[in-house]
């Protein structure tokens, strides 16, 4: 059997596949590379911030 | 709750006498009935909740899915449904959501389920989720506005979705009175502080300046208001129906407040981007204007995973510190496709006539 490489429905499963990859590879390593930069991510404290105003 | 909320989030209670400190408080801006929601969570490990609303929540942004196919009655070949799941988790509102834990993740299914059951003719079951939908007040006020001018033009009929959905209601602010007493102006309070610690805005209001953003905002309000009308008298199974729903939640995502990373809701955009799929045939060939918004949509829509290819390849090559300086290139397109998205379907549903008889004998 030959296989049918302009198989449309199998292209587009397979973009669909790659798309939302990368996009999972994307949050992954950047986001996480980013997040890795700070303590929490969304902000702004050291471990070491005091929990009572000085 | 907020004090707690920013303990967890934050590390320590915010100091308004710290000028460094974050302005966004991260207040609870929910109606207190989401807790019956989390309450069975309540004495579990919290990493195991963490880990278990993921799978959660992303097995209801798959099932949601062949739900909108059902709502738009369109059925579509096992690669197609794949295809379309796929692209779905795979998504940057979707991406984000998970990533989030968002409610958003909760309440689209939620609405998903309610309009499939209501064009399946199940409005009690309909209205008991539309109900539960409400956790989140800003992504159905507009359904439930034009899903009450569609129940008042044939009221006999369609009293059923309605009745079960102000008893559902009235059983939740029951509960939460019990609960939380005065909620309910303390939660309006919540609401308004919401907006003015996050400096929310609507996407309308983010993409254009006051005083054309407000302008807009009634202009597209008004005429999403004058579609659900002209479509009100059209049974619940009809292409009418479905396009109209769309309509009204892809409008919701530009109309509403929401802080600026609020990516997530753009979810609610789906049903009104499948039925741009089905029918670009037709769009493309109406005139040059649609044409090019159909262009420009489809541009928009590919550009996240175009440019996650590409960066996330990249990524592989050459060091990541290098390659995140570019990490915002895939967000560039987000807040204009929910505008271009919203426009297509807006002059569709004035374009497009539907059939002259809008009920079927019985429903």
């Amino acid at each position: 059997m030959r296989l049918d490489i302009v198989h449309k429905p199998l292209w587009l499963v397979l973009a669909a596949v790659l798309g939302a990859s990368s996009v999972w590879l994307y949050a992954e390593r950047m986001v996480s590379y980013q997040i890795a930069g700070s303590v929490r991510g969304n902000c702004c404290f050291t471990a070491a911030t005091p929990t009572v105003p000085p | 709750v907020t004090r707690e909320i920013q303990e967890g989030f934050y590390g320590r209670a915010l100091d308004p006498a710290r000028p460094g400190d974050p302005k966004d408080q991260e207040g609870f801006v929910y109606p207190p009935y989401i807790a019956f929601f989390l309450a069975p969570t309540l004495h579990l490990p919290f990493a195991m909740v963490r880990k278990a609303s993921f799978w959660v929540l992303l097995g209801l942004t798959i099932a949601t899915v062949p739900l909108w196919l059902r709502v738009l009655r369109w059925p579509v070949p096992g690669w197609a449904l794949a295809s379309v799941v796929i692209l779905t988790i795979g998504s940057l509102p979707v991406m984000q959501g998970l990533k989030l834990q968002q409610m958003t993740l909760l309440v689209v299914p939620l609405i998903a389920a309610a309009l499939a059951l209501l064009v399946s003719h199940r409005p009690v079951a309909a209205g008991i989720a539309l109900a539960l939908a409400t956790i989140k007040p800003q992504l159905v006020w507009l359904l439930l506005l034009s899903l009450t001018i569609w129940t008042l033009a044939d009221w006999r009929r369609r009293y059923r979705w309605a009745a079960s959905f102000l008893l559902t209601m009235a059983v939740l602010f029951a509960a939460s009175e019990w609960y939380l007493p005065h909620w309910i102006p303390r939660f309006l309070q919540a609401v308004h502080e919401y907006r003015n610690y996050t400096a929310a805005a609507s996407i309308l209001g983010q993409m254009v300046p006051a005083p054309w953003g407000w302008m807009l905002w009634i202009l597209t309000a008004a005429a999403t208001v004058q579609v659900c009308w002209k479509n009100r008298k059209f049974a619940e199974e009809t292409p009418a129906f479905a396009a109209t729903v769309s309509l009204v939640l892809a409008v919701t995502v530009i109309l509403t407040v929401v802080s600026s990373y609020a990516l997530y809701n753009q979810i609610m955009l789906f049903p009104a981007v499948l039925m741009l799929v089905r029918e670009r045939h037709q769009i493309w060939g109406r005139n040059r204007m649609s044409r090019v918004l159909l262009s420009l949509a489809a541009i928009l829509l590919l550009w996240p995973w175009l440019t996650n290819i590409v960066l996330a390849g990249l990524s592989y090559v050459l060091p990541v510190a290098l390659v995140v300086r570019a990490w915002a290139v895939p967000f560039w397109t987000v807040l204009p496709l929910p505008l271009v998205v919203a426009a297509l379907v807006l002059i569709r549903s004035y374009h497009r006539p539907f059939a002259a008889h809008p009920e079927p004998g019985t429903s």
